[in-house]
Parts: structure tokens; sequence; C-alpha cells
């Protein structure tokens, strides 16, 4: 059932409105003027308004540019001016102001039925289309996530860090990697390597704040970024991931520092830096957390034997 | 009568006796109360040269009107509106003596329908 609020300030005309409306079954609401009017469509969200276009207080175009810039209901509502205005000049800005269609008075009620009927399959084409497009906005937002986030850890990729990037400037950032992950892979398949990039990622997930930033950064390097914090507790939650890494004990025959999957963290306040402290704690024996101070001084040359890795 | 009977379309007040038996005599009591009102403030305008407020009540008038099929009514309303808009009365009085007696001819009309209507 179709619920039709009719503005017209004309009595006799709004009777006459109501019972044709109502001989189609559908629900009429009255109001006398334009600010009535848009009361009515304020409390009752119609699926139509049929509106005289010369009205006291506010006119039919004014009632009709409110409803179009309405955002009080997601529903299409079906405007139909009414007027015994011939003046095609008067049709055309109401067209522009939003109307749908338009009945001149006196209203003949097959041609009202036919305009209704043309409502109902505008409205529902509305109807559909929003939700439509409420779902590809969901699809959006999705694929938006999925877009910055690497599919096999859930942490983010290095699209979403390019983004953070440009918005986190204050940080401390923890860089690392698995200790001889080649070696791992090499030994234990490719899919065994990947849970093992799995398991890391859940790790650093569980500890992370919902403010700190957590990264896939390439092959098996990981990387957070900590707003706002000091280098002191960067390394302190460094520490907490590399502990809890080396507690799940995913058995490492290769590695050199344990016999258990483990990570070295470089902890600095820029990326390149992070970058250069992993590789301190690289040479400095692996399974530990190092920042640049850590570097014995004057920094020694280095040569081109396997560090990394 | 036949004179009378000319200015009304009858068309119109067919369809409305086929919404119901009670619509036509209800819309003719609104009418008859309404209108009078209506006429006296488009006369008033007329007085005092205020086209606008002759625009707005004879565009009431001229749709009231119009939906009861008094089409001679209605038309004369639609004139007096246009010289409203226009802001030219210069000619609005003589119009509006005529809408009086279109008026007038109307009224007698619609008592006699709905005095029928009622006997039924």
């Amino acid at each position: 059932m179709m619920r039709i609020l009719v503005a017209e300030d004309d009595g006799a005309s709004r009777l006459i409105l109501q019972a044709v409306i109502q001989s189609f079954g559908s629900e009429c609401i009255l109001a006398a003027d334009g600010r009535d009017a848009w009361d009515l469509f304020l409390a009752s969200a119609p699926d139509v308004v049929i509106s005289d276009w010369m009205m006291p207080r506010m006119d039919g175009m004014e009632l009709c540019r409110r409803i179009r810039n309405s955002t009080a209901s997601t529903r299409y509502t079906y405007f139909i001016f009414l007027s015994s205005l011939k003046h095609k000049s008067d049709v055309i800005r109401g067209m522009e102001a939003g109307a749908d269609d338009y009945l001149s008075k006196p209203v003949d009620p097959d041609d009202l039925r036919i305009r209704l009927s043309v409502a109902t399959r505008i409205t529902e084409l509305h109807t559909r289309l929003a939700r439509q497009t409420e779902r590809l906005e969901a699809l959006n937002r999705e694929l938006f996530e999925e877009g910055r986030t690497d599919s096999l850890t859930r942490l983010g990729n290095r699209r979403r860090l390019h983004e953070d990037l440009q918005v986190v400037k204050n940080y401390c950032a923890v860089l690392f990697d698995v200790d001889h992950f080649k070696l791992y892979n090499d030994l234990h398949g490719h899919v065994a390597g990947d849970e093992v990039l799995c398991r890391i990622g859940a790790e650093v997930l569980k500890i992370c704040r919902k403010e700190e930033f957590a990264y896939r950064y390439g092959g098996e390097e990981f990387l957070l970024l900590l707003p706002e914090q000091s280098i002191q507790n960067a390394i302190a939650v460094a520490e907490r991931i590399r502990t809890a890494i080396q507690a799940i004990a995913l058995p490492h025959a290769e590695n050199s520092a344990a016999p258990v999957v483990t990570i070295s963290a470089g902890v600095a306040q820029s990326l390149e830096e992070a970058d250069s402290a992993l590789y301190v704690a690289k040479r400095q024996g692996r399974n530990c957390v190092r920042t640049l101070n850590d570097e014995p001084k004057p920094v020694p040359e280095r040569t081109g034997e396997a560090l990394v890795g | 009568m036949k004179e009378l009977t000319k200015h009304i379309d009858h068309a119109v007040l067919d369809g409305l006796r086929d919404l119901g038996p009670d619509l036509l005599p209800n819309v003719i009591a609104l009418f008859l109360k309404d209108a009078p009102v209506r006429l006296a403030a488009m006369g008033q305008a007329i007085i005092e040269n205020n086209s606008g407020s002759l625009e707005v009540n004879a565009h009431t008038l001229k749709g009231s009107s119009a939906s009861l099929g008094a089409i001679h009514v209605a038309e004369l309303c639609a004139g007096l509106e246009r010289m409203g808009r226009s802001g030219d009365l210069g000619h609005a009085p003589g119009l509006f003596a005529r809408l009086e007696v279109a008026f007038d001819q109307v009224r007698i009309l619609f008592i006699g329908l709905s005095a029928r209507s009622n006997s039924h």
C-alpha cells in the first residue's frame, strides 16, 4: 500500500484528492500548505508527494527542493506537481527543482491512477538502486581493506604503509625479520615457511595496541610503527615480540641463534635507521633487539659475508 | 436552467459521484463556505490594489471551482489571477463583477444539487 501525502491549500480539491487516493486503496495524508506538508513529510516518510504549486507559507517549489535535499530518509520520494498553471516554463522549473511528474487540475482519477502506477515502478527502482549502491559501497570498503592488507599475515602491506607514512610523522619503527629464514624454507619447504610467517603475524597482532601499525614489509620482514613513543618503549615492544615468537618454539635446526624460529629486530626513529639497527642485531648474533647505539664505534667496514638472513 | 448548466462540466460532477455518495455534497458544502471568503478577499484586494493577494485568492478559487467542474468561474478566476500576477489591475473590477455573477449562478445550481443528493 502506498502512502501519499497531499499538499493542497484548497479544501475542496483536497477532499476530492483524498477520495480518489482512498478509492485506490492507498493511504492519504493531508496538508493544507507547504509548511505542514514538510512537517508531515518528515514525520511520515510518504512514498509519493502530490503538491500544489501555489500555497501559503511555503510553495510547492520550495517543498520539492527541501524534499530533494532531505537526508531524513534513504528512500526515494516520488514528487508530483499539481497545478492549473498551463505555463510550460513553470512545469519545466518544477521538473528542474526535482519533481518527477505533474498533473493539471482538476485531477482526473484515471490520470492519477496511471501516474501512481508509474510512481510505484520508479520508487521500486530507486529502492533497488539504493540497495545495490549500499552493497557496492560495502564491497568497495572491503576491497579497499583487502588492497591494503597482506593476504598471508593479515597485517598491513606496503601500500598501507606508504599511505600511513603520509599521516604518521612522529614514531618509533621496529623492523624485524626471521633469522635464517631462507635456510628454513630450503629445509621445510615454502608452505611451512608461509606457516611461520602466519604465526608471527598472529603474535604481532596479539601484542600490538590499536594505535600501533603493523605491516609485512617484505618477504620475511615485518615492520611496526609506534606513534608518539619513546625508543625505550619501542625496544620493550620489540623485546615482547621476540620473546613471544621464540616461545612458540617452532623447530628450526639451521638457526645459529637457537634451535627454534627466532627474529632479529632493529629499533629507531626512522625506517632507514631501523634497517641499519636490524643489521646490527644480525651482526651481534641474531635473536636480539638492537638500536644504532648498540653498534660499537667506529663502524667497522661491512664485509661481503652472509650477515643478512 | 439550460443557461446555467452550460457553465458546469457535468462529467467532472459525475466523476465525483463515482467516488462515493458523500463526496459531492461534502465538497460542495466546503466550496460554498470557502468561495465567498475568497471572493471577499479578491474584492478587497482590487480596492486596495493588492495584486499579490488578488493572484493568490484567484488562484485558489480557480482550483476549487475547476475541481467541481465550474469551468466558467475557473476561467474568470484565471483571468484575475493573470492580472494579479502582471500587477495591472486596471481591468480587474469589470472581470470581478462578471465573476460574482457567474459564482451566484453556480451557487444556485450547487445548492440544488446538494438538496437533491441529500433527499436520496
